[in-house]
């Protein structure tokens, strides 16, 4: 996973912040995801179209006190796991 | 979209295999199918086995039943009330869910989770203390602009054999654990007009030895409540995305509560003493206010 790829929402996801917090639908399989509040801001980053890693990185930093490395990791993880459960698509 | 509110009776026959898979299923905890969805030549076809097929027409306006051989009238208009119409209906932009409700208080206190979790006994026993039953199997809910209501159901309880015996407190009979019988509705209270509702409940499977009332996050909530849902057509995003919107904004509005406890007929009474007591007292508070 490079900070020049491209992360985008599946087209078969809806999503809804309730409560403070992002569930999201896959339309496909029927099974719900909850994004914490800092997972539901990544989300919305992709709202409207794609983003790379590395501007992802620079919108958390900017907004959170949180260290580059530590964004990356945390970007890095939450990704992983949306991208194997194929709620995003990443293009290389 | 309005759909049929009956079916076309067609003669009884016995089900036969289909050139297509089902696209959907409604699968029992022990994995029993209990319905099967399927395209049949653009409409649709409910399959409930060895009991029904209803054919449905894609604009939901014209419904044909073919029941099995042996299947009673009753019980086919059981299967069209509590599983076929909750699900057209939600096609349609209505909000059904699975579960059971009475009335504490002018307030409805709604009991969904899995089949066999207790829904049903659950209701019965409360009503059976005197609050109105709503509804045994389905959740009707209007949005008004700042309310959802429930609108009651028929006026009757299902419930597996040693429920009836506890509830109508007669000593059991040698029980049957696959199938209900109804209690008449004459023996228990029933509610004749809708009221908001006030909170929801998601049993949880027994496993505890004390009673638990837990709120839940909302978050938590709407993805709970969608597994309680009647759903038409998975394949059907721009009706799936309505239908979970309409769900956010009910787990926004309504709180839900975790709620579990021990299945022993023994301590039972006191336990839904306990729930009815629980609510009666927060909503009692509230109108006081």
């Amino acid at each position: 996973m490079q900070d020049s790829d491209t992360i985008s929402r599946s087209d078969d996801v809806v999503s809804r912040e309730v409560g403070g917090e992002t569930v999201l639908l896959d339309l496909g399989q029927g099974t719900y995801y909850g994004l914490n509040a800092v997972g539901g801001r990544i989300w919305e980053f992709l709202e409207g179209g794609d983003r790379t890693i590395g501007e992802i990185i620079a919108l958390l930093t900017d907004e959170f006190d949180v260290t580059v490395a530590d964004a990356e990791a945390d970007l890095r993880a939450l990704l992983t796991e949306l991208e194997a459960n194929a709620l995003v698509k990443r293009a290389v | 979209m309005k759909p049929a509110s009956s079916f076309v009776l067609l003669a009884p026959g016995p089900q036969r295999d289909l050139a297509t898979d089902p696209y959907d299923r409604w699968l029992s905890p022990d994995d029993t199918v209990i319905a099967e969805f399927y395209r049949h030549a653009g409409d649709f076809l409910l399959r409930f086995p060895e009991q029904a097929d209803f054919f449905i027409t894609r604009d939901l306006r014209d419904i044909r039943c073919s029941p099995a051989p042996d299947m009673d009238e009753a019980s086919l208009q059981s299967l069209f009330e509590n599983s076929v119409r909750p699900v057209l209906s939600n096609h349609a932009g209505s909000l059904n869910l699975h579960g059971s409700a009475v009335n504490i208080e002018g307030r409805a206190l709604a009991v969904m989770g899995y089949s066999r979790r207790g829904k049903s006994t659950l209701a019965g026993a409360l009503a059976m203390r005197g609050l109105p039953l709503l509804t045994e199997d389905v959740l009707a809910i209007s949005r008004t602009e700042d309310r959802h209501m429930v609108t009651p159901q028929r006026a009757s309880l299902r419930v597996f054999e040693d429920s009836a015996a506890f509830l109508l407190g007669r000593p059991e009979r040698p029980q049957s654990e696959s199938e209900k019988r109804d209690i008449a509705s004459g023996a228990i209270p029933v509610a004749s007009a809708p009221v908001p509702l006030g909170a929801m409940c998601i049993l949880g499977p027994g496993e505890t030895e004390e009673l638990s009332i837990s709120p839940m996050r909302q978050s938590d909530i709407l993805a709970e409540i969608m597994q309680h849902s009647f759903i038409l057509d998975v394949e059907d995003k721009a009706a799936l995305r309505s239908h979970f919107e309409r769900l956010a904004r009910l787990a926004e509005a309504v709180p839900c509560y975790a709620l579990d406890y021990p299945r022993d007929f023994a301590q039972f009474s006191e336990t839904v003493d306990t729930i009815a007591a629980y609510f009666q007292t927060e909503w009692a508070a509230d109108a006081g206010q």
